[in-house]
């Protein structure tokens, strides 16, 4: 016993409550469990979307990020307060499942919430094989 | 019998030939008439033994071929033919194929080609005393070029493994070949205020069909009334939706007003061992009930009566069992 060892990783940006959501999942299809965490007062600055909320995806090997983050679709979304990932399309690798539940319907049907599904996907296509396993969504 | 693509019919039995008994095929066009494309008149005898031979089922695999079962003298028998009726050589001795059970006489009743190509029988033999029931599988003899276990000529995929032939838009094409399995769209709440996805998780394979589903929580969704009615607040609601095409497969709601149901949600498991993943729900703003005059014991939620869950995912329960702790 004793043997654990830890690991941090740390939110870039003050008050996004980094961590508020966590799953695990092989997404990327690499054999590891890579590690989903839910940011929900994230701004999507490049979108100027302040607390749209993000989900960061860090590899189970080595904690490197993988790709950038997903956000939320309006500001205010909450994107990231729940998240879990598993197959959801039969093909073997995790899919990612964000919940925002503070996402707008509509600019009049406000805080309706909203879940969105990120199904692995690959990026090439070879005329037969459309599923590979490439961290591409 | 079976009936085929066009309404055509393949009936398997036996027929009297000289003095013993021969496999016997018969294939009609779907008006009835012989169809003189299978064998030249629409029968094919096949003598197995030399003696007493007895076809009792027929199957068609993915390419088109028969495959027969029935007994040879004292022996389970298989025989294939190609689709004209010709007898398939690349199966067995010359398309035949016969097994020994025990000491005495045994029948091959019945037929099937499982999902990774062999077949199997089923039937009776007798161990010289008594008859016992029988089943007996075949190597399917094909080759199985991605090594899934599937031979290629079951495999609805078969360059790319894929156990489990999962077809979401059952075109005879398995999805790793296929159009990929398209995204669900975005579940948005439809109600304001009502927040979903304030909880998700994986469901599991919730309703057996190959896909994964997954579970979302809306606790502050609110039941609907037409005025003067209000409605009542925040009972809360937990769906589940198919991962395969994003339809909603089980629905739990609240009852009272801040039941605050969905508030967690977690899944993944089968929880009372039916083969199906289960779900459970989190209500933690509901009350302990109590019969008057005794009141309620407000917002127990989780704790106050064990774990208060709402055991609402597990399959063929009606709806959750809301006091059921």
């Amino acid at each position: 016993m004793g043997c654990a060892t830890t690991q941090d990783v740390y939110g870039t940006v003050a008050k996004t409550r980094f961590g508020t959501a966590l799953a695990l999942g092989d997404v990327n299809g690499d054999g590891y469990a890579d590690v989903l965490v839910g940011a929900p007062k994230d701004d999507d600055t490049v979108s100027r979307l302040v607390d749209s909320g993000s989900v960061t995806v860090y590899s189970g090997d080595g904690l490197s990020m993988i790709g950038t983050p997903f956000y939320g679709a309006t500001a205010k979304a909450y994107a990231g307060t729940a998240v879990a990932a598993d197959d959801v399309d039969g093909d073997g690798n995790a899919d990612i499942v964000i919940g925002a539940p503070n996402d707008d319907e509509n600019s009049t049907n406000k805080d309706t919430g909203s879940v969105k599904v990120l199904q692995h996907r690959p990026h090439t296509f070879d005329g037969k094989i459309r599923h590979e396993k490439i961290a591409v969504w | 019998m079976i009936q085929q693509a066009g309404g055509k019919l393949v009936v398997a039995g036996y027929g009297r030939i000289g003095s013993k008994d021969d496999f016997a095929l018969v294939r009609y066009n779907d008006d009835g008439s012989l169809d003189v494309s299978f064998d030249g008149d629409g029968k094919v005898t096949t003598d197995i033994s030399g003696n007493s031979d007895q076809a009792s089922s027929v199957i068609q695999q993915a390419d088109g071929k028969l495959v027969v079962s029935g007994n040879a003298l004292e022996d389970v028998a298989l025989v294939r033919y190609n689709e004209d009726g010709s007898l398939d050589t690349g199966f067995g001795s010359a398309g035949k194929v016969t097994t020994a059970i025990g000491a005495g006489n045994a029948y091959g009743r019945s037929v099937i080609q499982r999902v990774d190509g062999r077949l199997m029988v089923a039937g009776s033999s007798t161990n010289g005393s008594n008859w016992d029931f029988t089943l007996v599988c075949y190597e399917s003899g094909q080759p199985d070029t991605d090594n899934d276990g599937v031979a290629d000529d079951s495999d609805n995929c078969p360059l790319v493994s894929n156990l489990n032939q999962l077809d979401w838009d059952s075109d005879g094409a398995g999805d790793k070949c296929d159009d990929p399995v398209p995204t669900p769209d975005d579940v948005e709440g439809d109600l304001s205020k009502e927040k979903v996805g304030s909880s998700v998780a994986f469901a599991g394979d919730f309703n057996g069909d190959g896909y994964g589903d997954y579970a979302i929580g809306a606790p502050d969704y609110d039941i609907p009334a037409a005025p003067p009615a209000k409605a009542i607040k925040d009972v809360g609601k937990v769906e589940v939706i198919s991962g395969k095409n994003g339809v909603v497969l089980f629905t739990s709601k609240g009852v009272i007003a801040k039941d605050g149901l969905g508030f967690a949600v977690t899944g993944g498991r089968d929880i009372n061992n039916d083969g199906f993943d289960d779900v459970v729900i989190g209500a933690p703003l509901a009350d302990t009930p109590a019969a008057p005059p005794a009141k309620a014991i407000k917002d127990t939620g989780f704790g106050a009566c064990g774990l208060r869950l709402c055991w609402c995912g597990l399959r063929y329960h009606a709806g959750c069992l809301r006091y059921g702790c």
